[in-house]
């Protein structure tokens, strides 16, 4: 019966819950069948007495006679019905409504630069638009109303809405990397880009936009622009000019360092120029203590007064770079280094070493020429493809609150039954119908 | 019309014998502590000798003559002369409406009667039994004397059955001969006699005492629909019964009974009003109270 109930219909709202077993509301005959028997109608019961005339002289008085009536229920069967009807309910399976939105769908973008090229040479919508154009389609044809959709890319916490954050139709200035594609396959998910290397394989969904090979600038050189026309690379026009912020209380040996790096790229100090492509800054702040770290060939002694938490710039945390007496004493992120050290005693080793380290760390860190994107993402994305996801399973958000109205139904039904059963016994035999229960 | 009644015949248990015997053990023992205070009850000793009887067990010691236990080495009681002399009679409704129970009127009316039977013989007197047996010929008739077997009493009594509607008034009217009973009990519903037919008992001295059995749905009816029907007539009565019949029933009951205790008591008759359900020891114990 039990397995009848919970394969032979689907769920039903009702009442503000959700009734998983409707059949068995079924079940709420039996009280009405047991209220209706112990109400039927029934001829009078004929009892012998020696004072008869004492009653006629009641009936003379105030009575008028009927020859049938229905049963009044004693508190017994009403107890009774009352737990047959909270079992029944009980077996109906009732929960708490879902949710509207507990359909969830994750849309996943790719931000990375080629998103943000035109799908062709001619056009003027970037592959973003496009792509989240379809996006927002499939969502509206798949997705139930109310349903619940995260926006989600590399790097940034994903972000609920009917559409992604407006900013995200701005190129980041910090490149971004495409997401792990194979960690979002599945039904409920979709990804927006513009290629993928592989098709959605376990039910997500698809919006590549495709598109040719967008000829452009790729870097530049002695001021110059490097320019891919679609074959072959080729100087372009002057490189407007960039700058590099250093800010705090560097050790003398970096500045300088940082300095020739600079001026070795063709960059200006911050203030001359609107474009900084580099923030050198210092993390100091901490108790001052002396430090001893090196890597790649060279070390260093020196003052270090770390901040006591990770290295961040402007809230962004940054990945370690030197590490000395356990704590981070340089961090990066893309256009951003961090330095906690304050002096710099002495510099062991091959000092070649220790420019060629730091140069190719503000080399790395140093944010690429606005509209300068590498050949691989000037390429050509190949054709569109559009893959519908499959929906997303419900969620059945069955906690202790849904479990405990079915149980506390059963326990309600148990205690009136319980109730009802142990006020029989004083009543037995009293009724032909149902004993104790009249 | 008997046939439907739920409890007509008459049915002693096995102990019932023995229960009289501890009734009487019971009552010896309060007329023990009786004695020498205030007037003579109904079993109280009487005032002169007048011969021996047998002892029974369960009778005071102290009227054991243990000379005579001495002589002859066998245990006899001294009989006074109202014992001597004394006859009770006690007359038993078997009318139709006696059938009324659970527990039956004629059940009760029955054990009360055999247990006043059997303690009067013990008390030395001649105890005559009289039951109305239906509207056929005389009413049934038993003597008991010292001598004879109690078990008589519960065959006489087994072989009633409550049928006709001649009760109680019908035996007070009749030609039996109770008139030199000192000791009358009449037990039964009483719904067919009026306390001034039972007063015109009280002759020559003679003590009377009532004893009115009512079944619980008489004294306790229930509400819901019910038919009344009257085991002696045709009468029959279809009413639905609630709260404000029920307590009018009960003040006009309240009524009658206290009709009879207040002619009663004025008129020196002991009266009692039970329940079938009170065991027979209770209601014996109130007629010879008194």
């Amino acid at each position: 019966m039990e397995g009848l109930l919970e394969h032979s219909a689907g769920a039903l709202a009702l009442l503000g819950l959700e009734w998983v077993r409707p059949l068995g509301f079924l079940a709420l005959l039996a009280p009405l069948l047991l209220f209706l028997f112990l109400r039927r109608p029934r001829p009078p019961r004929t009892e012998a007495t020696g004072t008869l005339d004492l009653w006629r002289r009641v009936e003379g008085e105030e009575l008028s006679t009927s020859t049938q009536t229905r049963r009044g229920l004693s508190w017994r069967s009403w107890l009774l019905c009352a737990a047959l009807g909270l079992a029944s309910l009980a077996i109906a399976g009732p929960r708490r409504e879902r949710a509207p939105h507990t359909e969830r769908w994750s849309v996943i973008v790719d931000r990375s630069a080629s998103m943000y090229l035109p799908r062709a040479p001619e056009e003027s919508a970037t592959r973003y638009e496009l792509a989240l154009e379809e996006a927002l389609s499939i969502l509206a044809e798949q997705a139930s109303e109310g349903a619940e959709i995260r926006w989600v890319t590399p790097g940034e916490p994903s972000v609920p809405g009917a559409a992604p954050p407006a900013s995200w139709s701005e190129a980041p200035r910090v490149p971004r990397s495409e997401p792990r594609w194979e960690r979002w396959d599945g039904p409920g998910h979709l990804w927006v880009a513009d290629r993928v290397e592989r098709d959605p394989r376990e039910g997500a969904g698809l919006c590549a936009t495709g598109g040719e090979a967008i000829p452009g600038p790729i870097g530049s050189s002695d001021g110059h622009w490097i320019l891919w026309d679609g074959e072959e690379l080729v100087e372009g026009g002057a490189v407007p000019p960039a700058s590099i912020a250093l800010g705090g209380a560097l050790p003398e040996e970096l500045r300088q360092l940082i300095t020739i790096w600079a001026e070795e790229r063709g960059l200006t100090l911050a203030g001359e120029t609107e474009e900084v492509r580099l923030r050198v800054v210092a993390a100091g702040g901490g108790e001052r203590k002396p430090v001893r770290a090196g890597r790649g060939g060279w070390e260093l002694r020196g003052v270090a007064s770390p901040p006591g938490t990770p290295l961040e710039v402007e809230g962004v945390p940054l990945e370690t770079w030197l590490e000395g007496e356990g704590v981070s004493l340089v961090a990066f992120a893309p256009g951003r280094v961090a330095i906690a050290l304050v002096e710099i005693t002495s510099i062991d080793g091959d000092p070649a070493a220790f420019a060629a380290s730091w140069a190719e760390l503000l080399d790395a860190c140093s944010l690429p020429l606005p509209g300068a994107l590498s050949i691989e993402e000037r390429r050509g994305a190949g054709r569109a493809v559009r893959v519908v996801p499959e929906r997303p399973p419900e969620t059945i958000e069955a906690g202790a609150g849904e479990v405990g109205l079915e149980a506390w139904l059963a326990l309600g039904a148990t205690i009136l039954a319980v109730l009802a059963w142990s006020g029989r016994s004083g009543a037995a035999g009293r009724s032909p119908g149902l004993p104790g229960f009249e | 019309m008997s046939a439907s009644l739920p409890c007509p015949l008459v049915q002693f248990e096995e102990d019932y014998l023995r229960r009289v015997d501890a009734l009487h053990a019971r009552l010896s023992a309060v007329r023990l502590r009786r004695e020498g205070g205030g007037r003579a009850s109904i079993v109280g000793p009487g005032e002169d000798f007048v011969g021996y009887r047998p002892y029974s067990p369960g009778e005071d010691l102290r009227r054991l003559d243990w000379n005579l236990l001495a002589r002859l080495d066998r245990p006899y009681v001294q009989v006074r002369r109202r014992d001597a002399e004394e006859v009770w009679a006690v007359l038993v409704d078997t009318s139709a409406s006696m059938g009324v129970g659970p527990p039956g009127k004629l059940q009760r009316a029955a054990e009360c009667a055999a247990a006043l039977a059997c303690l009067g013989q013990r008390y030395g007197a001649e105890v005559r039994l009289c039951a109305s047996s239906g509207d056929e010929g005389p009413p049934a008739q038993l003597q008991l004397r010292a001598r004879d077997d109690p078990r008589t009493v519960l065959r006489f009594l087994e072989e009633q059955r409550a049928e006709g509607s001649g009760g109680l008034a019908r035996l007070v009217a009749s030609p039996f001969t109770f008139a030199e009973a000192g000791r009358l009990f009449a037990i039964g519903d009483l719904f067919d006699l009026e306390p001034p037919g039972l007063l015109r008992l009280l002759r020559g001295g003679r003590s009377v005492g009532a004893l009115q059995l009512l079944a619980p749905i008489e004294l306790e009816p229930e509400g819901g629909a019910i038919e009344w029907w009257d085991p002696e007539g045709s009468g029959r009565l279809r009413l639905s019964v609630d709260g404000g019949a029920l307590s009018r029933y009960e003040a006009l009951l309240d009524a009658s009974l206290e009709r009879w205790r207040d002619l009663t008591s004025r008129h020196g008759l002991s009266f009692a009003c039970r329940s079938t359900r009170s065991p027979f020891e209770e209601s014996v114990r109130d007629l010879l109270r008194a």
